[in-house]
């Protein structure tokens, strides 16, 4: 199986500006079947066992955007929500981070939705997350 | 990308002549007080602090503070502060939206603000009307950065300060001591 | 490609071409401050680069030089700012009136179909923008200027009573990078032609080697340009090349999978062929 790749386009002083990440990212794979492509609802279709490979660009080419953490969130019924993440000191250098993740091979079928953080720059206010993205998995 | 040697003319008038012998008078001056918006590093922290450095040209007549977020700038009655202001990441916006100045200082300094014509690049203005006071004229500024809702002013306020003074007062002669001769003072 | 690095190099002119030199007259500043480059606002910048992504994301880290005089026009002002009146006047203008008279009539068709007129074109200025004495930084056309102000006096030797002393000093150019950096293949530099309408279109660029870690120093080479007046009363252009020194420092980190319960060998980009 091939790796799917999935970009995060951010603007970066947009989201900063505003605290959060709605309207100012826009994600997007490379999987044929997937949905809500360039938005921040994006649904990548992927199997059991097969790796995705996140990776962040940001528009502007002089300001910065790391990942900073992809959360699976444990149920479905989270409200979608977007702003600056109070908790900013469990991500350990995510500067040195490679986001490549495996789906495991007894994972049922079903949409998982995860928490994507973001960080721009340094500060108290320069991590923000969004939890609209998800992927869905085939049986 | 060097420039042709002292060829280039760029006088208005087409035939030179000899100017009259020029008399040297005080000189008004325009100086220029530069702001270095890190714009990325201010909306991240949410503070101007260490995102905010200020420049001017004025440092031959004693200005102070390069660099930093806060400066002393020298000027003296008749002279003109212009502030410009540049974001430190290419396509970052930044804006300078307020010089701000307490109105006991009214005396002092005549604000203006405007933009160069047919170009949104917003300046603003001081005329020094008067010698400066001993503690100069403090403000502060104020920034729209990127879309941010809000201003983000300056931390620390910056200065206006009238030229330091240069020569040391004379030593006044103790009662016991012979009269110090002029050559023997500290002259700055 | 991750983000690229801006320098910022602003000089004070008329003090750094006053004292031939530009040390107490420099100062830089770059945006990986949150990165981790100190000596920001200062003349001694360590520009910090971490190439540990270098490894995962290929695509070398970028430098660029802005260098800016303190006083000059802002930067993002457009290179038509400068224009004279008449010059800004036949930009606005469409073709060039025929110069035969009488074989050609009087309104013509300019290269994509619309009718001109040529003695009354519609598209010149109504009136002509005044230019501000105040405003000495909103120079229409070239303002003549003052003597350069090399002594500490502060007296022009052509002053007018009343007037302020309109230097004009264009934004300085970097001529050449070179030193430690070069030699060791850590950093290569080059100068490129740019659509932006500043510094004349020119600006330094770098891509950085991440194969060799630790600090290293390099030299700008910076040419000073200024106006003044000689003793006929003309105004002549003159300049004054300085350097500088500054630093960069690469380094790298420990790169590590963000998914705790993946290992991921990172020399190799193909995830395909591992196993968790």
């Amino acid at each position: 199986m091939q790796p799917i790749n999935i970009v995060v386009l951010v603007d970066s002083i947009a989201a900063l500006s505003k605290g959060t990440l709605s309207d100012n990212v826009h994600l997007t794979d490379d999987h044929s079947l997937s949905q809500g492509k360039g938005t921040a609802m994006l649904r990548t279709v992927c199997c059991p066992g097969q790796w995705l490979r996140w990776k962040v660009l940001a528009v502007d080419v002089q300001s910065p955007a790391v990942i900073a953490g992809i959360d699976f969130l444990p149920w479905d019924d989270v409200p979608e929500a977007s702003g600056v993440d109070p908790d900013i000191d469990r991500y350990v250098m995510p500067r040195w981070r490679a986001w490549t993740g495996l789906v495991p091979c007894d994972t049922p079928p079903g949409r998982y939705r995860y928490r994507l953080a973001l960080q721009m720059g340094s500060g108290g206010q320069s991590v923000i997350f969004i939890n609209s993205p998800s992927i869905d998995v085939l049986g | 990308m060097a420039r042709a040697a002292r060829s280039a003319e760029t006088a208005a008038k087409p035939a030179p002549k000899p100017m009259p012998a020029p008399k040297p008078g005080s000189v008004r001056q325009a100086t220029n007080v530069m702001a270095l918006v890190d714009v990325v590093g201010a909306l991240g922290s949410g503070t101007l602090a260490r995102s905010l450095f200020l420049f001017d040209n004025n440092r031959g007549a004693g200005s102070t503070g390069h660099g930093t977020g806060s400066l002393s700038t020298v000027a003296q009655q008749d002279d003109v502060v212009v502030w410009t202001t540049m974001a430190l990441e290419c396509e970052a916006f930044a804006r300078l939206q307020l010089v701000e100045i307490d109105s006991a200082y009214a005396e002092y300094v005549a604000l203006d603000a405007g933009a160069f014509s047919e170009t949104p690049e917003v300046y603003w203005l001081a005329t020094i009307l008067k010698p400066l006071p001993v503690d100069g004229v403090p403000y502060r500024l104020s920034y729209r950065l990127g879309s941010a809702d809000v201003p983000y002013r300056a931390v620390v306020e910056s200065r206006l300060v009238p030229p330091p003074v240069a020569v040391a007062p004379p030593i006044p002669a103790q009662p016991d001591e012979p009269a110090l001769d002029p050559s023997q003072e500290d002259a700055k | 490609m991750g983000q690229q690095l801006g320098i910022v190099v602003l000089i004070d002119i008329p003090a750094a071409v006053e004292s031939n030199s530009l040390a107490g007259n420099i100062w830089l500043v770059d945006n990986g401050g949150w990165d981790g480059s100190t000596g920001e606002g200062s003349p001694d910048l360590v520009c910090a680069i971490d190439v540990t992504d270098a490894q995962l994301d290929p695509g070398n880290a970028v430098l660029n030089w802005i260098p800016i005089g303190i006083g000059t026009i802002p930067i993002n002002i457009p290179q038509t700012f400068f224009l004279y009146d008449d010059d800004r006047r036949a930009l606005a203008q469409r073709p060039l009136p025929a110069l035969h008279q009488g074989i050609f009539p009087v309104r013509i068709r300019n290269l994509v179909g619309d009718e001109v007129n040529i003695k009354h074109p519609g598209h010149l200025l109504k009136e002509a923008p005044r230019a501000d004495p105040q405003m000495l930084l909103s120079a229409q056309g070239f303002v003549d200027p003052g003597t350069a102000r090399f002594k500490r006096t502060g007296e022009s030797r052509v002053a007018q009573p009343g007037d302020q002393d309109l230097v004009y000093y264009p934004d300085p150019a970097i001529l050449r990078i070179h030193g430690e950096a070069l030699d060791a293949g850590v950093i290569y530099p080059a100068q490129y032609g740019s659509p932006e309408m500043f510094s004349r279109g020119l600006y330094w660029s770098a891509s950085v080697n991440p194969n060799l870690l630790g600090l290293y120093r390099y030299t700008i080479e910076i040419a000073l340009y200024y106006s003044r007046r000689d003793a006929d009363g003309r105004v002549v252009d003159d300049w004054v090349i300085l350097s500088h020194d500054a630093w960069i420092k690469i380094s790298t980190g420990a790169p590590r999978n963000g998914f705790p319960a993946v290992t991921l060998d990172l020399v190799s980009n193909d995830a395909g062929a591992q196993g968790a």
